[in-house]
């Protein structure tokens, strides 16, 4: 019933179909082979990524290398280096990646909420008496660098603050 | 000549080698550690005896794997891949004379490779899949672990009987989908993709070669894969010759999708060919479900026909966890002598990547 000459049509068939796709300007996508092949996606222990991660030199891991260590002591504040450590040493010791990554974002969510705080007093202080002269003055001032970049008087105001610093220097000089 | 062309590879992979101790130190490493567990409990009835089985789903073994890759400057990459499965009772291996379960649980290599690679493409060395492999089995439906192409790897071990007289074939030796020439020790390369296209071949012991192509395109309204492939057993096989290889799924973006497989392998006296299509819908994002029909002709016998219908249902509660169903019906139309009964087997189980 089913009697195939494949050779001779299939590479035909094949070639016409590699000229009909480049005319149709798909855009390629990752394809990953299914049939016969492990499941792709997250993992039952291992979370989104499916797989545990022993060691990464960009993410960490269950063993990051010192040199990550490093590289989050300079960026941080202090108190943020404290914490930092101690919560990489805590995800190290858990063994998971998942303890890591929930640790980074109670920090970005504490960071968030420090920010919340400041901005909050900042606001208070606005509608404060005292703040809103202050804050009157501070918009002066704006009001004043703006419109007075390439004015004489502005020249003459950095010349002033450039006479200050030398007098600063001089007197060093001379101790 | 195949001589040259390993000979040839070598000194390929040398250079390349060569090359790396010239660049940088890495800038990023990973290595990483993933598997799964794929268990069912599967029933069939061969017409005369019927029989409860517990077994590990042949379709996706369970199995775990180690990778890592390392990034070097100009682009070069470097990696591994360790992968093993673990099967007992392997769902393609159940037969009827079985009581309890099959031998003791051993370790099986799929792929202990690495691969070298950059914008120029990728070189892979080691145990691995050669180019052709998975050119039949190309498939969009989300059902495959249920059902897909080779039809045998559930059930593939059960013996035809025709008025309680076992014949010597079984599901597996009446019917295949002639998927290249598997995973073997080889060397192989990549090119990059071009439009959606890329290219491959690789070459193994006994001079085994094979080349392959593979396309995946989004039009928006519907992805396309496919993949085509010519093996030459080279000198590995008395009796066959070469294997040609085909398969292309469409996948709509409403959740229908059509997928078809054609392979023909050159043999002495037989050039067994199969043929298959698969009909699926994926819907409410958790669920998929498809049916399927093939076709194995000359495997068994010159023009016996093993035709295989199948149904398969994929539930995904979660990212991590399929449950799924899988009903099939396994046929053999003899030319000589009479028919055997059909066999029906069902399958329920779940695969659980950790």
């Amino acid at each position: 019933m089913f009697k195939f000459k494949p050779v001779s049509w299939i590479t035909l068939l094949i070639s016409l179909a590699i000229i009909a796709l480049l005319g149709c300007n798909a855009k390629p996508f990752d394809y990953q082979p299914a049939a016969g092949e492990m499941k792709e996606g997250p993992g039952v222990f291992t979370g989104k990524d499916g797989e545990l991660t022993i060691y990464d030199s960009k993410k960490g891991g269950a063993f990051p290398k010192d040199s990550d260590a490093t590289v989050a002591e300079t960026s941080g504040e202090k108190t943020a280096q404290t914490t930092q450590a101690a919560g990489t040493a805590a995800a190290a010791a858990a063994g998971s990646q998942d303890n890591a990554q929930e640790f980074k974002d109670f920090q970005e969510f504490q960071q968030w909420q420090e920010e919340k705080a400041k901005f909050h007093e900042y606001q208070q202080w606005k509608k404060s008496p005292e703040g809103s002269a202050d804050l009157k003055k501070f918009q002066e001032y704006q009001e004043w660098k703006k419109s007075g970049g390439s004015s004489a008087e502005y020249k003459e105001f950095q010349e002033w603050r450039e006479f200050k610093a030398y007098q600063e220097w001089k007197k060093s000089q001379t101790k | 000549m195949m001589q040259k062309k390993f000979k040839l590879s070598f000194v390929v992979l040398a250079l390349i080698a060569a090359s790396l101790l010239a660049v940088s130190p890495a800038n990023a490493v990973d290595f990483a550690i993933s598997g799964q567990i794929n268990r069912a409990a599967l029933y069939a009835d061969d017409g005369h005896t019927a029989k409860w089985f517990f077994v590990d789903n042949d379709n996706s073994s369970t199995r775990f794997r180690f990778t890592g890759s390392n990034d070097f400057e100009k682009d070069w990459k470097v990696g591994i891949v360790w992968e093993v499965e673990m099967q007992s009772n392997p769902s393609n291996n159940m037969n009827m004379d079985l009581n309890g379960d099959t031998t003791d649980v051993t370790f099986n290599e799929r792929k202990m490779e690495f691969w070298v690679g950059n914008a120029w493409g990728k070189a892979w060395l080691g145990q691995g899949d050669m180019a052709g492999n998975g050119t039949s089995e190309v498939d969009l439906s989300g059902t495959t672990v249920a059902a897909y192409s080779s039809v045998g790897d559930v059930g593939g071990g059960f013996f035809f009987q025709d008025n309680g007289v076992y014949s010597t074939t079984t599901v597996g030796g009446s019917r295949s989908n002639f998927d290249g020439l598997s995973r073997k020790d080889r060397v192989r390369y990549d090119t990059p993709t071009f439009a959606g296209f890329s290219g491959s071949g690789s070459i193994g012991n006994s001079s085994i070669w094979d080349v392959a192509l593979r396309y995946a395109g989004d039009f928006g309204w519907a992805k396309l894969a496919a993949a085509a492939a010519w093996s030459d057993y080279g000198t590995s096989s008395a009796t066959n010759d070469n294997i040609l290889s085909s398969s292309a799924s469409l996948l709509f973006d409403f959740g229908l999708n059509l997928t078809a497989s054609y392979a023909y392998r050159k043999q002495d006296n037989t050039d067994p060919y199969n043929i298959f299509g698969k009909v699926g819908y994926k819907f409410l994002e958790k669920h998929a479900v498809s049916v399927q029909y093939s076709r194995t002709e000359n495997l068994s016998a010159k023009d016996d026909k093993g035709d295989t219908v199948g149904i398969g249902y994929v539930f995904s509660p979660w990212k991590s966890v399929e449950f799924y169903g899988t009903y099939y019906i396994y046929m053999l139309d003899r030319d000589a002598g009479s028919n055997p009964d059909d066999i029906n087997v069902g399958m329920i189980g779940g695969r659980v990547k950790f």
